[in-house]
């Protein structure tokens, strides 16, 4: 008890004298290795108090460590008891004041969340991080060493980002540019300010500066490779390297991340087994159900074996043994000569950190195209193979002729099922074209409310139906997704909370009104409301994050606010109350093009 | 009373394969399923198990959608083993994966490649009682090498 009273004390005291500074990480002075011993010997269970917690931020600011479980397990009174993540970012408000800002930035991820249970889709996770990044900012305001407007920015920016990739593309392979360029001049700043010193002064001295050294880059995918530049091209080319590090290593967007995650965590193989899977219902003349059944699973396991083995080769970024690796970004010395010699004179960061952009772009495009090629000439080929391969040893084994005869039509069938497999995969490896994510369709939006919104509507307490009278192929700007995206799930919360049916159902569709095309968000609610109808004006703002402060907290006045934002002028949102209907009329049109 | 065992691991495939090879070691092992890390830890919590199969990739909760959506922790496996540190839980522990190496969040916004060894190194750091080794999935010998860790469980 003694102990744990000092300990409660120490806590009280750190936290009393110090500020959680993620951005210049000031150093504590708390002796973390004492820190260690306590857990070591203690456990979690002395942390979860809010000091402790405090503490333990603090430990995970000065580590530069991301999403820190021992924080998750240290607030989990809190999380187990929160109803929802409005309530936990209440609490941790009125506990940590202003400190709010960096608590619910550093731990409140989306990944968090989820861990936290406090949320269980992804769409709705990262929706649910912003609208708490935005209430701690609303209330405290920005702060230096906590969250800058920037960091805000990038945070919508993401999540933007984010919507575009997990609705919108079947292609597996979608890169948010953007964020790789914000996470390489992140890491390249300081190199950048010491290669400007350098750089001045080796212009005086051209015996040096000219000279050649011979050195080593190593790569985030652990890849080594030496380099003979000029001295004075070294610091371009160690700038190079962290934008290509940033987009083999980026969290989200990177290649690494892509490819571990969407391609060799056993999706491929997935895909065609739920095709392989397909087949058992179908039905082949000649084959009963029970042949499938009984002959399919040998198949299976020798496809299966095929498919993990061309992943193993292929979806790499860096060579291994027996292993190809295809999605090599790594420069050859003919290459990254071109790049610092260009750039070598050059004061622009920006311009350096585009050009190695737009390089690894093209080579994104041409190791996709080889990824389809090898699918039609190296995937299929070994997969015809293992069935034939299968299908032999198989009448092998059942010398009765009818048998053998199932056996050959089944393995027949399986190779156009996997053939046409093969071509349908071909999508997840397209090049995405550049302009896909800079902006998004109203269905796109849709989709991304859907997820938003996915356990209400999956419980039956939420129906959103869009009209076919929305054209396809409007679109909104980059720039609008997220206030879109804010409008239509403000508009979506209205319907549940106000339509006293078991289930709200909202229409979105569009129409003319007073010359103008409108969006219009329909719902239906009990027959006992109020008749009428009312405008309410919204004003747009100068910057993008006072557009969502400004807007306030919920209802109607914020859907004003946010619609003319993205309208860029004064924008009406005229309300029809009905007697079983509720329409809500939304300019939201300078945000698309038809 | 039974043998309990926790399985967590979100690939059926992988699943039946490991619970066979549980079931020749331990025919009356009672085998349980965790395939999400929010589950796992929930599960890892009950004091019931005599054995914890542990794979390391996996959604981090039923409704993250999978890989392809996003709610993916590439090393959700070393979430649980911290839960199980953090909370003094001690099970004994093999860790069942089908990847020689792992993506994981690195200092700030990059990441790391964490190969079988470090990974080991982090799960034993975490796990000075019980961790009874780790077993690579898929390969030639697995099985052995899965049966050889169960040895170090009193049944």
């Amino acid at each position: 008890m003694k102990q744990r009273l000092q300990l409660a004390d120490y806590f009280k005291r750190l936290r009393a004298a110090v500020r959680p500074s993620p951005n210049s990480r000031y150093l504590s002075g708390a002796d973390w290795r004492w820190i260690d011993d306590v857990i070591s010997a203690l456990r979690i269970a002395p942390f979860r108090t809010p000091d402790g917690v405090y503490v333990l931020l603090l430990r995970a600011i000065e580590e530069r460590e991301r999403q820190p479980n021992y924080v998750r397990l240290a607030l989990l009174t809190q999380t187990q008891t929160a109803a929802s993540v409005s309530d936990f970012v209440a609490w941790i408000i009125n506990e940590y004041g202003k400190d709010s800002l960096a608590i619910v930035r550093l731990i409140l991820t989306a990944e968090m969340i989820l861990k936290m249970n406090l949320e269980g889709y992804y769409a709705a996770a990262l929706a649910e991080r912003l609208d708490a990044m935005t209430r701690t900012v609303e209330r405290f305001g920005f702060d230096a060493e906590m969250l800058t407007e920037e960091q805000f920015l990038s945070e919508q920016r993401t999540l933007s980002s984010a919507l575009m990739i997990m609705n919108v593309h079947t292609a597996q392979f979608a890169v948010s540019w953007g964020s790789i360029k914000d996470a390489a001049m992140l890491a390249a700043k300081e190199t950048f300010a010491a290669f400007e010193a350098v750089n001045r002064v080796f212009n005086e001295l051209p015996l040096l500066s000219h000279g050649m050294r011979t050195s080593a880059l190593t790569f985030a995918n652990r890849q080594t490779v030496i380099y003979s530049l000029k001295n004075r091209d070294w610091p371009a080319a160690v700038i190079v390297g962290q934008v290509i590090n940033a987009f083999l290593s980026h969290p989200s967007h990177g290649i690494e991340s892509i490819l571990a995650v969407r391609i060799r965590h056993d999706n491929l193989r997935y895909e065609f087994g739920l095709a392989i899977d397909g087949m058992i219902g179908s039905r082949i003349a000649g084959v009963s159900e029970s042949d499938l059944r009984d002959l399919l699973p040998s198949f299976e396991a020798a496809v299966s074996g095929v498919i993990s083995g061309w992943v193993d080769r292929y979806m790499h970024t860096s060579p291994g043994p027996e292993r190809n690796a295809l999605f090599d970004f790594v420069p050859t010395e003919a290459e990254l000569r071109e790049f610092v010699e260009t750039d070598s004179a050059s004061t622009q960061l920006g311009r350096l950190i585009d050009r190695v952009s737009e390089w690894l772009q093209a080579r994104l495009s041409s190791h996709l195209a080889s990824a389809r090629r090898l699918l039609d000439e190296d995937l299929k080929p070994k997969l015809s193979a293992a069935i034939e391969s299968t299908s032999d040893s198989l009448q092998a084994k059942n010398v009765v002729p009818y048998r053998a005869a199932r056996i050959d039509k089944i393995g027949k069938t399986l190779r156009s099922v996997l053939d046409s497999r093969c071509d349908a995969l071909r999508e997840w490896f397209a090049s995405p074209l550049s302009s896909q994510v800079h902006e998004l369709s109203f269905m796109d939006i849709k989709l991304a409310v859907d997820g938003r919104f996915r356990s209400e509507i999956e419980s039956g307490r939420l129906r959103i139906r869009m009209s076919s009278d929305v054209p396809v192929d409007l679109r909104v700007a980059a720039d609008s997704v997220r206030l879109v995206f804010d409008v239509w799930s403000e508009l979506a919360r209205n319907a549940m909370k106000y339509s006293q049916l078991s289930t709200a159902r909202l229409r979105v569709w569009r129409t003319v009104r007073g010359g103008e095309w409108v969006f219009v968000f329909s719902s239906l609610r009990a027959p006992s409301g109020q008749i009428g109808e009312e405008d309410v004006n919204g004003e747009p703002t100068v910057s993008t994050s006072a557009e969502i402060f400004k807007s306030g907290r919920s209802g109607l006045p914020k859907v004003a606010h946010l619609a003319a934002s993205v309208t860029r002028a004064t924008a009406t949102v005229h309300i029809c109350k009905r007697r079983i209907g509720f329409h809500v009329f939304v300019p939201l049109e300078p945000a698309t093009r038809p | 009373m039974s043998i309990e065992v926790l399985i967590v691991e979100d690939k059926d495939a992988k699943f039946e394969a490991i619970s066979a090879v549980v079931g020749s070691v331990a025919p009356k092992a009672v085998i349980h399923r965790a395939r999400t890390v929010v589950e796992a830890e929930r599960m890892v919590r009950e004091p019931r198990w005599k054995l914890l199969l542990l794979d390391i990739s996996m959604d981090i909760s039923g409704d993250s959608r999978g890989a392809l959506s996003g709610g993916h922790a590439n090393l959700g496996g070393i979430d649980v083993v911290e839960t199980m540190f953090y909370e003094n839980i001690i099970i004994p522990t093999i860790v069942v994966t089908g990847f020689d190496y792992f993506i994981a969040a690195g200092p700030d916004e990059g990441t790391e490649y964490i190969g079988l060894s470090e990974l080991e190194a982090l799960v034993r750091g975490k796990m000075p009682v019980g961790y009874l080794g780790y077993v690579r999935y898929g390969v030639d010998g697995w099985v052995n090498s899965l049966i050889a860790a169960c040895g170090g469980v009193v049944w």
